[in-house]
């Protein structure tokens, strides 16, 4: 059974790279384009997984991770964030955030980290 | 003074700082509980600290009047007096007087006399009798429950863990690894310790010993889940077992302690002088560096423009690095409200609770230097014009205690400031009739205007709703000066209020500002930088309609609106001049600070980009429109100008 990927990140170019290395490989992909609309999309699709960027207008991906996680405690979300965010990220990874990429990103490495995230229990 | 007491001194005079402002805040927190013990021992211990800091820098008054109040502490703390409201002046007068004396004894004036609240101090200390009951004097024999369940079980693992070689933040990867063995069982210990794990002093392994109940094959399939993690080997540390599982038990909080801590942030004190020259010099080579790419693309040399492209990576982060020291939390400057704001409503005879929140929330030390005086006036405009007198509260039903809040918010680039008071909030429609008959609005515009809108209205030069002046607020800086500071730091200002239920005003301000977007401009041969925020509009000449009202040259704009026109080469020049209209050829410039326009007839547009303010010696300080110099990407200087004050220097000749 295919695995559906919710995208979130504000650029459009991000999301489009996202869905290139993840669709060819068989996810269906959401997109979302910041965190409102990444709370909003995930009640609606209930995707597998979710990758958030950190950094967005509206709502930020950690807000979006913490609302996320209140309606859904078992909600599998990796945070994707640039250099220099460490304190970031620690913040996400506290509050349930299961893994993180750090951008630029090679596609191998999205690829396994998605995986190991869809492989481990949810936290 | 010697040399090695000179560095000391810096030292001493920063740290004092910090207590007296514990002390401060300790105090205010015993008035708001009087029966609280923290901060009274929070008080003692400072007074006490200042004490011991002051005698071994020989300032003996300092270090007697510190005595004095360490004294009075004490008997508060053996219940041998009240808590009450003289207490607190009483110690708040002498957190004054020490920070008085100590400006004078470091600079070996001698001038202070400190006697009088010495005598005051001593005397309330004498006028003590036992209250009642002593409070519990050991703090430590005040121990907080065990937890019920008992420390780990299971066996001592020795996990070693080994990083991808790729890996990019291998401390975070090492803290999801710890934070995971920690919900399996009770991490007891790492190696390198959790200091140097946290601080990636460690290659590409580290090792967590751990105690579990979970199978070796478990520890390892929960870590390899993590990307990044190589490796796990999973090996029974039966040696370690006995001693470190007492010394676990022992501590009790050992588990907690041994996590790396990264959200915590570790600092050094780093004088201000430093910073600034770092951001100077990496503004330099950010110059330099647009000099380079400018070789490069002149010469068509493709060797240079690649090492150049290298340069501007690194330029670039280094840039982001310097300017992250230089962020420094808003709590640096808010701490100094608490108190301004009790002596405020005391004045006025107001009850007023005050809050603060996101004091650690961080932000370019530029900006923060600039902000304090607008948040001084929101504040006071709080105290003073929106919490109503108690009697008042209580006739219309509400708590008798006002409440007036202070917050900082981090959003994306922005750092949100809000001050918010529960008093009477501002009444639009009483602000509309003010506005025209100010001549500011039309009456027929109303529709137009949203409620919001008419708020802002507070904002325009010379508008103030203060029925009878006080000394507090009514005059000096007003809503107008608030907006134009926040707008000149780049920022934007918002009111919302609910007529009786209180207002909200809210301060968006840029993270940084010695890197501000400029339009640069050219006028008398020269090259000036405009920050950008306070360009609105650029049009050519032959665009606009000139015209004369009482022999000021204006333009006449689309919408109609007439704005004086100043021509930039003769605002900067030094002659004389009578004020001439644009010529021809210029282009116009509108300029809008805080709702004021004003149009700058320049010869030339050059370009826009960003440029890095450098501030200008103290012979070009005193000139009024300036506001720094830059050095553009050919090695010229530009003078950034100042829009606040640059049409007030023509107005005052022209």
């Amino acid at each position: 059974m295919s695995r559906s990927v919710l995208v979130v990140d504000d650029a459009a170019f991000m999301r489009m790279m996202i869905r290139d290395i993840l669709s060819k490989e068989g996810y269906i992909i959401h997109e979302a384009v910041n965190g409102r609309d990444a709370v909003e999309k995930y009640l609606e699709v209930r995707p597998d997984l979710t990758t958030m960027d950190i950094t967005m207008p509206e709502m930020d991906g950690i807000e979006a991770l913490r609302k996320i996680r209140e309606h859904d405690p078992s909600a599998r979300v990796l945070m994707v964030s640039a250099m220099g965010q460490q304190k970031l990220i620690v913040e996400a990874l506290e509050a349930g955030a299961m893994d993180f990429l750090v951008k630029p990103f090679q596609p191998t490495k999205v690829l396994e980290t998605v995986k190991k995230c869809l492989q481990s229990a949810p936290r | 003074m010697s040399d090695d007491m000179s560095a000391y001194k810096e030292v001493f005079l920063s740290e004092s700082a910090d207590y007296l402002q514990s002390i401060t805040d300790g105090l205010l927190a015993l008035e708001a509980d009087p029966n609280d013990l923290e901060p009274v021992e929070t008080v003692f211990r400072g007074a006490h600290s200042l004490k011991g800091m002051a005698a071994a820098m020989g300032y003996e008054r300092t270090a007697d009047l510190t005595h004095k109040m360490e004294s009075l502490m004490d008997t508060v703390r053996k219940r041998e007096q009240a808590v009450d409201a003289e207490l607190i002046d009483l110690m708040l007068r002498a957190v004054d007087a020490v920070k008085e004396l100590i400006d004078d004894e470091s600079e070996g004036r001698g001038a202070y006399d400190a006697a009088s609240i010495v005598a005051d101090l001593v005397a309330r200390t004498e006028a003590r009798g036992p209250l009642g009951p002593a409070w519990p004097q050991e703090a430590e024999s005040v121990q907080p429950e065990a937890s019920g369940v008992a420390a780990g079980t299971g066996t001592v693992y020795r996990v070693s863990v080994t990083v991808e070689p790729t890996s990019v933040l291998k401390s975070v990867r090492a803290y999801m690894a710890i934070k995971r063995l920690g919900h399996m069982g009770t991490v007891l210990d790492t190696e390198p310790s959790a200091r140097d794990i946290e601080d990636e002093r460690f290659d590409r392994t580290f090792v967590v010993i751990v105690q579990t109940v979970e199978p070796p094959e478990a520890i390892e399939r929960a870590l390899l889940g993590i990307s990044e993690i190589a490796s796990v080997e999973v090996a029974v540390d039966a040696s370690r077992k006995p001693a470190v599982r007492a010394e676990a038990e022992e501590s009790g909080e050992g588990k907690r302690r041994i996590v790396p801590k990264l959200a915590e942030t570790q600092t050094v004190r780093v004088s201000i002088g430093h910073l600034d020259t770092m951001v100077n010099l990496v503004g330099e080579l950010v110059i330099l560096r647009a000099r380079l790419e400018r070789i490069a693309r002149e010469r068509d040399d493709h060797e240079l423009a690649e090492a150049v492209s290298s340069l501007q990576q690194i330029s670039a982060e280094l840039q982001h690095e310097v300017m992250q020291t230089r962020m420094v939390p808003v709590g640096n400057i808010f701490n100094r409200f608490p108190r301004m704001v009790r002596d405020l409503a005391r004045d006025l005879g107001k009850q007023v609770d005050f809050d603060m929140t996101g004091l650690d929330i961080e932000i370019d030390r530029t900006v923060l230097d600039e902000i304090g005086d607008p948040i001084v006036h929101l504040l006071r405009n709080a105290v003073d014009h929106g919490i109503e007198p108690p009697g008042e509260r209580e006739a219309v039903g509400k708590p008798i205690r006002g409440r007036i809040t202070l917050s900082a918010e981090r959003d994306r680039d922005q750092v949100r400031v809000t001050v918010s008071d529960d008093g009477r909030g501002m009444d639009v429609e009483r602000i509309w009739k003010k506005a025209v008959e100010r001549g500011l609005v039309s009456p027929e515009d109303r529709d137009s205007f949203s409620d919001e809108d008419v708020l802002m209205l507070t904002c325009a030069p010379g508008f103030s709703t203060a029925e009878k002046t006080t000394a507090v607020s009514g005059r000096g800086v007003g809503m107008d000066v608030v907006k134009g500071k926040i707008e000149y730091l780049g920022g934007t200002v918002g009111i919302k209020s609910e007529k009786g239920k209180g207002l909200e005003i809210v301060l968006n301000l840029p993270l940084t500002l010695a890197i501000v977007p400029a339009l640069l401009v050219g006028a008398a041969e020269q090259v000036f930088a405009l920050p950008l925020s306070a360009v609105s509009e650029v049009l050519p000449t032959d665009e606009v309609r000139t015209t004369t009202v009482d022999n000021v040259p204006c333009i006449v704009l689309r919408d109609g609106a007439v704005v004086p026109v100043w021509r930039l080469d003769q605002l900067v020049s030094v002659s004389d001049e009578p004020r001439r209209k644009p010529r021809k050829k210029d282009h116009i410039v509108l300029v809008d600070v805080a709702g004021e326009r004003n149009a700058l007839a320049v010869q030339r547009l050059v370009a826009r980009q960003e440029v890095v303010i450098k501030p200008l010696s103290p012979l070009f300080k005193r000139i009024r429109g300036l506001g720094g110099a830059t050095v553009l990407g050919d090695g010229s200087v530009a003078l950034i100008l100042d829009p606040r004050t640059l049409f007030e220097r023509g107005g005052a000749r022209g």
